[in-house]
Parts: C-alpha cells; sequence; structure tokens
C-alpha cells in the first residue's frame, strides 16, 4: 500500500513536472555487475537542452531549426509572459577514459581518468517589454514605456582537457582541467527603457549596460581565446546495503583569463530621435540621427578574467527494492538567470539489461518538464543511454524546455581489480 | 513484456534515438528564422521654406517679406577672341653664302651671315601692331650643313620676355658625313609682348629678327666652306593666346545663336501659370576697342515643344555701342540697358511658359564703319563684350498644376523588407495644395513602383488684404505596397509634387514668412529574419 502510494506520487510527479533525465547511473544496474572485472571505460556523452520560462518549445523548435514564428504564436507568448523569464541552452560532448588496472598513490580502488569536453552554454533574462518589442514591435507601446531591464545574456563556449582520479566503487571522482576559452559574449542592461510619444513623433531610449566579448581575430572550435582552469567532482556516498547513495556534483567550478583583445564596454545612454531632418534629406547632405541627450560610451579591449558558469547538484538517490529506485536532486548555478532546479525521478530495472526512468524536474531556466530515459546493456559491454527529459514537449509546442542527452559506453579488457563493496 | 521483448524493443528505440540525434545535428544547418513585427517610428521632419524648393540665390524679399524670384545669367560666348587670335606660326629662314665662288676658305672667327630679317606673324585677317601672351611655347631649330662648327647668335628684338629681347645664342657642330650639325630649344611665352610694327614701327604683323653666324673658334685657322652649304633656322610659334591687342582688327559679321540652358527650372512642370508681374533687364557691356552693332533677331524661351518669342519694343532694333575707353590698362566700357516689363513686352506670356532654356539669335557687325580708330583697336582677354539678363519676378501668381520633381538616392538597402504606411502630418502656411505622389524607377528610368499620398495637402488661407498666410492641418497616408522590393541602391526615388494656389486662379503672394511643417512617420511592418 505504501508503495502503491509512492509509486502514484512518482507518477503525477512525471507528468506534470520536468526533469533533466541523465541515465547514467549505470552502476545501479543491478544484477550484471561484470563490468567491475574490466580494464579500462571508454565514454562518449552528448547532451542539448534548450529551457526556458518564457518562451515555450514551438519557440525554441523555430528558433533552433528555422522557420516562421507567426503573430499568432508570439502574442500568445506574450500574453503569458510574467515581467521576468529566464532562457538557458547548452550544446555538450564529452569523451572519457577511465583506467581500472592500475591504483593511484597505491591505492588499489582508486583509478586514473582523463576527459576531453566541449561545452557551450548561453542563459540569459528578459522582460516581457523586451521580448514584445523585438518580436512584436513597438506599435503597442504608443504613449507607454517599454521597461527592458534587467535584461541580459551570456554565451560561453569552452573546452576542456582534464586528468583525474576516480573511486572504482561508486565513481566519486575529481577532475583538474585546462579550459580552452573560445567565445564569450556578455551582456547586461541594469537599467533600459524605451518610451514612445503617443503619435510616434519621438522614440526616446534610456539605457545603462555593459557588455564584453572575446576576442573576433580568431574563431571556431579550439579558438584559444583565452586560457583557465576548471576543477569538476563527483562525491558520491553509498547508503548502507547498496541502497542507494547521496551525492552532491561541483562542476566547471573554474576561471578563464581571456586574452588582450577581450572589449568591455560600459555604456549610459539617454536618447531621443525624431526623425531625420527633411532639409538634409532635400539638400541632399548625408542624413544623420539627430540624437539629443547624453551618451557616455567607455570601451576598453584588454585582459579579463571571468568564472565559468558552475553549477552544483545535490542528489539522493533511494533503492526501496531490488527493481526500482527513488531520486531526488536539487541542482544550484550562480547566476541570476537559473533558478534552483528541484527534480525527482523514478528508475526500473527491466531484467539485467535494462534501465528505464522517469523523471521530472521544476524551476531552472524553465518552469517545468517531465523525462523519459532508457539505458541498455547492448552485449559485449556495449551499453547505450537515451534521454528525452521533455516528453510532452516534443510533441506540444506549449511546453517549455527541450532536452536530449545520448550516452555510449564500451568496457574493454579483463581487469584483476574486485569489488570491494 | 518478455525480457528478450524488451530487450529488443530498447535496442531498436536506442538507434531510432540515435538517429533523431544525427538528424537533429544535421539540422543545426537550419533555415532562417522570420518573424513580422509591427513599428511605428518618426522618420523625418522639419520645416520648409520657399528656399528649399527654389535656390536662395534666386530669391530676394522686400521689407514686407514679400518675394521675388531673381535671375542673372550672362551670355558669355559674345567673346571677340575667335577674331584677335595668333595662329601657330613657323617662321622658316635659309642662309646661304653669296659669293662668287665654290669654296671659300677663311680663318676662325669670320663672320659668315650677319642679316636682318622680318617675317609675317600668322595672324587672323586683322593687322595687329602689338600683343601681350597669357601662354604660348616657342621653339627653334637650327640646322649647320657646312662641314665647320659655328656660333649662331638669333637675336627677334620684336619679341620681349620678362623684359629682355628674345634672342639664342649656340654653338653647332659642323656637318660630319650625312650627319648635319644640329641645336634646338624652347621657351616659354606666358608674358611675352610682342611689337609687330617691324624695324621702321609703321607695319604690322611683322616678327623681326638679326642673325649673325661667325666660324667658331678653335676651328683653325684654314677652313674651307662651301657656298652650296647653308643655315637653316625655324622658329615655330605654338597654342598662343591672347591676352591683350592692339591693332586694326577688321570689319566682321558674326551671326549666331546663343542657348541659355535654365537646369533649375528644367524639373518644373505646369499647365497654367499666371504671374502677376515680371520684368527683366538687358545689359550690354563693351569692354573691348572696337565698335558693333547687336541685332537680336529671336529671343525666345522654350520648354518641350513650346515656345514664345518675346516682342519687347527696346530689343526690336540694333543696338550700335562704340567702343570702350582704355586708360593705360584701366577699361571703360559702354554701356547700353533696356528694360523689359509687361507694358512693352509679353513678357508674361514669355516667363509665364516657365522656359528650360532661352534661345537668342543675333547678328553682331564688329567695326561695321571700318578703321575708324586708326589702327588702335584694342582687346583684352577677361573682358570685352559681355551679355545678360537680370530677371525679376514678384512671386504673385497664380498656377495650376505646377509640378515640381526631384530625385532621390537610395544609399543604402534597407536592413529589413518593410511595407505598410506612412503617414505625413502637415501644416502648410504657403498659399498653395500640394498633391504628392512618387515612383521608384530603375536606371533606364523605368517605372518599378508607385505610391500616391492620400487626399490633397490643403493650402494655407491666403488673406487678399494683407497679402499673408495662416496654417492649415492636415493628414495623408502613403501605402507602400511592395516598394521595398524595389529599394536597393543602383535606382532612385522620384518625388512629385503637384502644385495648385489657392484660390486659382486668384493671384496670391509668396511670402519668405511662408512654410510648411512636415512630421512623417512610419507605420510599418518590418519583416525580420535572422539566419
Amino acid at each position: 500500500m505504501q508503495k502503491s502510494k509512492w509509486t502514484k506520487w512518482l507518477a503525477l510527479m512525471v507528468v506534470f513536472s520536468a526533469y533533466s533525465a541523465h541515465a547514467q547511473q549505470f552502476f545501479l544496474l543491478r544484477h550484471d555487475s561484470t563490468w567491475r572485472q574490466s580494464e579500462s571505460l571508454f565514454s562518449l556523452d552528448g547532451l542539448a537542452f534548450a529551457a526556458s520560462s518564457g518562451v515555450n518549445t514551438g519557440f525554441m523548435k523555430t528558433w533552433l531549426f528555422g522557420g516562421e514564428l507567426t503573430r499568432e504564436s508570439l502574442s500568445e507568448i506574450s500574453d503569458g509572459l510574467s515581467s521576468n523569464s529566464r532562457f538557458g541552452a547548452e550544446g555538450s560532448g564529452s569523451v572519457q577514459v577511465m583506467d581500472f588496472t592500475k591504483p593511484v598513490a597505491g591505492r588499489d580502488h582508486w583509478g586514473l581518468k582523463i576527459r576531453l569536453d566541449q561545452r557551450s552554454l548561453a542563459q540569459g533574462t528578459f522582460t516581457r517589454d523586451a521580448f514584445n518589442l523585438v518580436f512584436l514591435g513597438n506599435k503597442d507601446y504608443l504613449g507607454k514605456k517599454a521597461v527592458l531591464s534587467p535584461t541580459g545574456f551570456d554565451i560561453t563556449t569552452w573546452q576542456k582537457l582534464g586528468i583525474g582520479v576516480f573511486n572504482k566503487n561508486h565513481f566519486s571522482n575529481l577532475t583538474l582541467s585546462f579550459v580552452s576559452g573560445q567565445r564569450l559574449a556578455m551582456f547586461n542592461a541594469r537599467k533600459a527603457s524605451l518610451s514612445v510619444s503617443p503619435f510616434g513623433t519621438e522614440i526616446q531610449l534610456n539605457m545603462e549596460g555593459e557588455y564584453l566579448r572575446s576576442d573576433t581575430a580568431v574563431s571556431g572550435f579550439g579558438a584559444g581565446n583565452g586560457v583557465g582552469f576548471a576543477l569538476d567532482a563527483d562525491r558520491f556516498f553509498p547508503l548502507r546495503n547498496r541502497k542507494g547513495y547521496i551525492g552532491i556534483s561541483i562542476q566547471d567550478v573554474g576561471m578563464v583569463h581571456w586574452n588582450s583583445g577581450t572589449l568591455y564596454q560600459e555604456s549610459r545612454a539617454d536618447l531621443a530621435f525624431s526623425g531625420f531632418d527633411l532639409n538634409d534629406v532635400l539638400d541632399k547632405e548625408p542624413v544623420r540621427f539627430e540624437i539629443e541627450d547624453s551618451i557616455f560610451n567607455s570601451a576598453q579591449i584588454g585582459t579579463r578574467w571571468t568564472w565559468l558558469p558552475a553549477r552544483t547538484n545535490l542528489i539522493y538517490t533511494l533503492r526501496s527494492q531490488s527493481d526500482y529506485y527513488y531520486e531526488l536532486g536539487i541542482e544550484v548555478r550562480p547566476t541570476l538567470h537559473f533558478v534552483p532546479r528541484a527534480y525527482a525521478a523514478f528508475g526500473k530495472f527491466f531484467g539485467e539489461k535494462v534501465l528505464a526512468k522517469v523523471s521530472a524536474d521544476v524551476a531552472g531556466y524553465g518552469l517545468w518538464s517531465a523525462g523519459l530515459a532508457v539505458e541498455a546493456h547492448l552485449g559485449k559491454h556495449w551499453y547505450l543511454a537515451g534521454t528525452c527529459a521533455n516528453v510532452p514537449g516534443l510533441f506540444l509546442d506549449k511546453m517549455h524546455s527541450i532536452h536530449s542527452a545520448v550516452s555510449l559506453r564500451k568496457f574493454f579488457g579483463k581487469s584483476k581489480w574486485k569489488d570491494s563493496n | 513484456m518478455n525480457q528478450s521483448t524488451l530487450h529488443l524493443y530498447t535496442m531498436r528505440s536506442s538507434f531510432i534515438l540515435i538517429a533523431v540525434l544525427i538528424a537533429g545535428a544535421w539540422g543545426c544547418k537550419k533555415e532562417p528564422v522570420r518573424w513580422t513585427s509591427d513599428w511605428v517610428v518618426p522618420l523625418a521632419k522639419g520645416k520648409l521654406t520657399i528656399s528649399d524648393f527654389v535656390k536662395e540665390d534666386y530669391l530676394t524679399a522686400d521689407d514686407q517679406g514679400f518675394l521675388y524670384l531673381t535671375v542673372n545669367r550672362g551670355f558669355n560666348e559674345f567673346n571677340l577672341d575667335s577674331i584677335v587670335s595668333v595662329l601657330d606660326t613657323v617662321i622658316h629662314s635659309q642662309f646661304q653664302l653669296d659669293v662668287p665662288l665654290n669654296e671659300l676658305t677663311v680663318p676662325s672667327g669670320f663672320s659668315l651671315f650677319d642679316v636682318v630679317e622680318t617675317e609675317q606673324l600668322n595672324v587672323a585677317p586683322i593687322q595687329m601692331r602689338k600683343l601681350k601672351v597669357r601662354s604660348g611655347t616657342l621653339t627653334y631649330s637650327v640646322k649647320n650643313t657646312f662641314t665647320a662648327p659655328l656660333d649662331v647668335s638669333y637675336q627677334v628684338p620684336s619679341v620681349v620676355i620678362g623684359g629682355t629681347p628674345y634672342g639664342l645664342q649656340t654653338s653647332i657642330d659642323g656637318r660630319n658625313g650625312s650627319a648635319l650639325g644640329l641645336a634646338s630649344g624652347s621657351a616659354d611665352l606666358a608674358g611675352a609682348e610682342f611689337d609687330l610694327r617691324g624695324p621702321g614701327l609703321n607695319s604690322f604683323n611683322v616678327i623681326h629678327s638679326i642673325f649673325n653666324v661667325v666660324v667658331a673658334p678653335g676651328a683653325g685657322d684654314e677652313v674651307t666652306v662651301s657656298v652650296s652649304d647653308s643655315i637653316v633656322v625655324d622658329l615655330a610659334f605654338e597654342d598662343v593666346v591672347i591676352e591683350y591687342a592692339l591693332g586694326y582688327f577688321g570689319k566682321h559679321t558674326i551671326t549666331e545663336t546663343i542657348t541659355l540652358p535654365l537646369d533649375d527650372i528644367k524639373q518644373i512642370g505646369i499647365e497654367e501659370l499666371q504671374l502677376g508681374s515680371a520684368n527683366f533687364d538687358f545689359h550690354l557691356r563693351n569692354y573691348s576697342g572696337v565698335d558693333f552693332s547687336l541685332k537680336i533677331d529671336d529671343l525666345r524661351a522654350e520648354r518641350g515643344v513650346q515656345q514664345v518669342s518675346l516682342e519687347a519694343q527696346p530689343l526690336a532694333s540694333s543696338i550700335n555701342l562704340a567702343r570702350a575707353y582704355d586708360y593705360g590698362g584701366t577699361v571703360e566700357p559702354q554701356l547700353f540697358s533696356a528694360s523689359i516689363n509687361e507694358t512693352n513686352s509679353q513678357i508674361l506670356d514669355f516667363l509665364g511658359l516657365v522656359p528650360e532654356v532661352i534661345e537668342m539669335d543675333y547678328t553682331l557687325k564688329v567695326n561695321p564703319l571700318g578703321d575708324i580708330s586708326g589702327g588702335h583697336d584694342f582687346f583684352y582677354l577677361d573682358r570685352n563684350i559681355e551679355a545678360d539678363l537680370d530677371i525679376n519676378i514678384p512671386l504673385c501668381l497664380a498656377a495650376k498644376g505646377l509640378v515640381l520633381r526631384d530625385t532621390l538616392d537610395i544609399s543604402d538597402e534597407p536592413p529589413v523588407n518593410v511595407s505598410g504606411n506612412i503617414i505625413i502630418r502637415a501644416r502648410n502656411a504657403f498659399p498653395f495644395g500640394a498633391l504628392l505622389s512618387g515612383r521608384i524607377i530603375s536606371p533606364s528610368g523605368e517605372t518599378l513602383s508607385t505610391f500616391s499620398v492620400s487626399g490633397t495637402i490643403a493650402s494655407g488661407n491666403f488673406d487678399m488684404v494683407s497679402g499673408l498666410t495662416s496654417p492649415v492641418e492636415s493628414e495623408h497616408l502613403i501605402y507602400l505596397g511592395d516598394a521595398y522590393k524595389h529599394f536597393v541602391p543602383e535606382n532612385k526615388i522620384e518625388v512629385s509634387m503637384r502644385f495648385d494656389t489657392w484660390n486659382f486662379p486668384e493671384i496670391v503672394k509668396l511670402n519668405a514668412a511662408s512654410y510648411i511643417d512636415l512630421i512623417i512617420i512610419g507605420d510599418l511592418s518590418a519583416e525580420i529574419e535572422v539566419d
């Protein structure tokens, strides 16, 4: 009876909330633990997601894959926006090799690993008025003031090459990485508004903001416009009798030193535009903006340190029965564009070779989503996991996140190491 | 579901998922994102006065601010430099020994030739006594067929350059086999003064020179010279522009047509223009030292195929002007003026045509009475015969269908496709209304798109008593349609404004204080595309 109530509650969560369901807890695979006798593990992971508390999945799909944003859909999004909205999108991939054979510092249950990551993250905040101006125009703002702050975004793309150690029992790990910064673009409007006179005869823009971007002389993968470091760690505390674990994860705690071509710009502007001077037009003089009031603009080009967009997760996983388990977690990112994301998941083993997990989460960059993850042992030590963390979002344009992940793993060789647990 | 079925299902799902992900990644090469947003933006504003429609140079205002269109245009084709000119001239001189022997043996320093020469300067059929040159070149070449080296002195005292009579002093080698001894050079004639009266100061067009040749020192004590050998000197005057000339310039009759284009007015189209009054003054000034008689055979205004010939009593007969006085370079001209107005001509018809071109057929007789100055006609390049028109039209008029056209360049392609309307809000204090229209034209002049303004910009209210105009407000729409498709830099926008004066055919006065305030606002849909 108790078990049934849990199941129903989780099923409810799955339907009405969302989660980024990484099906990567393969060490929980109950019956098949032959991988523990392998010499090494090769992992290939890929992840892509987009989420927003404001715009919906229909908008995101069009934005990502192209097409027309109809007036009706944009108006519908506008009607549903709160005064401030968030968005985030990430694309990342990694290759990792873990060695099970050699001990580290004389400790037999620790192994070495190396890891190569490519990551790109865009996140931001925007106001309803900012969305309306960009996508619907200013016609509805005649005689009104559009509040454009707080609006901002940052886009960071970087590569990491790391070396670390891991616990062969429960995969707790620590990795220190060299970071190559590819691209940074950051904009923050601290104060911004746009006013339109009642008949459209004058537009006033008041803005106070800053802009930072990395060197643009070289672009693309491995551009190396900055160098830095990053620390990644996962610490799992197995519960007694392998009933589950508590995990703490930190990722991308580090900094990048962007090179001397980095631009930092700070602007304060009170602008008014009431049209070109007709006399100039008729005289065929070069027409110019008649800008009144004041502009302050300060631009500096030089090196600059920035933090990487770090994140941390706290996970509680409980295997209540031998065939399934529960998981609760919270993710925190130290940025105004993200609110702590809570998630819950329910995983079930189907035989010895298949694990399926449904999950739900709330907040983060988006509102809520529900997810599904499947991991399968394909045989010959090949493992494949796929995740779709917003199943409704695949079909319904009115959801608020799209999330896909895939993992491919392969164990090689036979190790003499024995599981101590 | 048994285990094997589930396994198979999972495997298949996994591969489908991978395929979807790969397809998704490939799909990152996406098509653009498009949306349409609605914008109300101020485009342009300004207060336009009459000087924005008519060049300020042409406008004057009286004490009450009432405006006059004043145009001064000069006819420059009366210049006499076609009559008074120096053609390119080559003076060719050949000197041979004149002795009854075949050969002669002479020592170094022996004078072979010492000759005074006079040659004719190739000028127009006139009798030139003196001239001063603005620019030109003198080049010389000397050829020696004697075997002996010679020293040649060639002096031209009638040509003074920089205050010094022109002369050349050169040594020239003797002939070696068939290779002649040669010397050549040139001189800049700018500022040169020619006295063409000859050695006796009683002739004209004469270049006077002194030629002296001796056997070069060091040639030996016994030098054999042949009487069949010679010295050949060529002196060439090229591209000579006369700054001043004195002489008798002859009798001439010139029949010509002068065309005076009025490009600024060319863009004005008109159906009907009634001017309240108009006049122009015709001025003729003779700065030259010749008498002349000018007969204006026809003075006509032309607009397209329309022509109006002016019938003006003051210009009906020949205008005779005596020569100017020259007080040592300060010239006092002889003047003729005639005022043409509606009482002595049909000038209102003439100017009411709003001419694109004024043409004048004339007959000019120079020195009709012959050489009455005793060879003292004079000519200054910079000023000789001048004529001009001072057109003065009080801007009191009644006009219907007066069309002004202007073309505007399209400097840049708009960053986004726009459609919708342009709103024009007008406050008009001109005593005429205006109907605006426009079109986009291709480089070949083909109409690509047209747009018109809804309604006529209402005329201001003209007060017949005070002559002032009070403003009237109106608002108009321009529907752009698909005009944006043709907004590319190679095309142009042609704007036409068709004016009707207030309460036509009442005569209205234009005042310098007249204006139109325009605010132009775009009510636009922008099609935005992001790659």
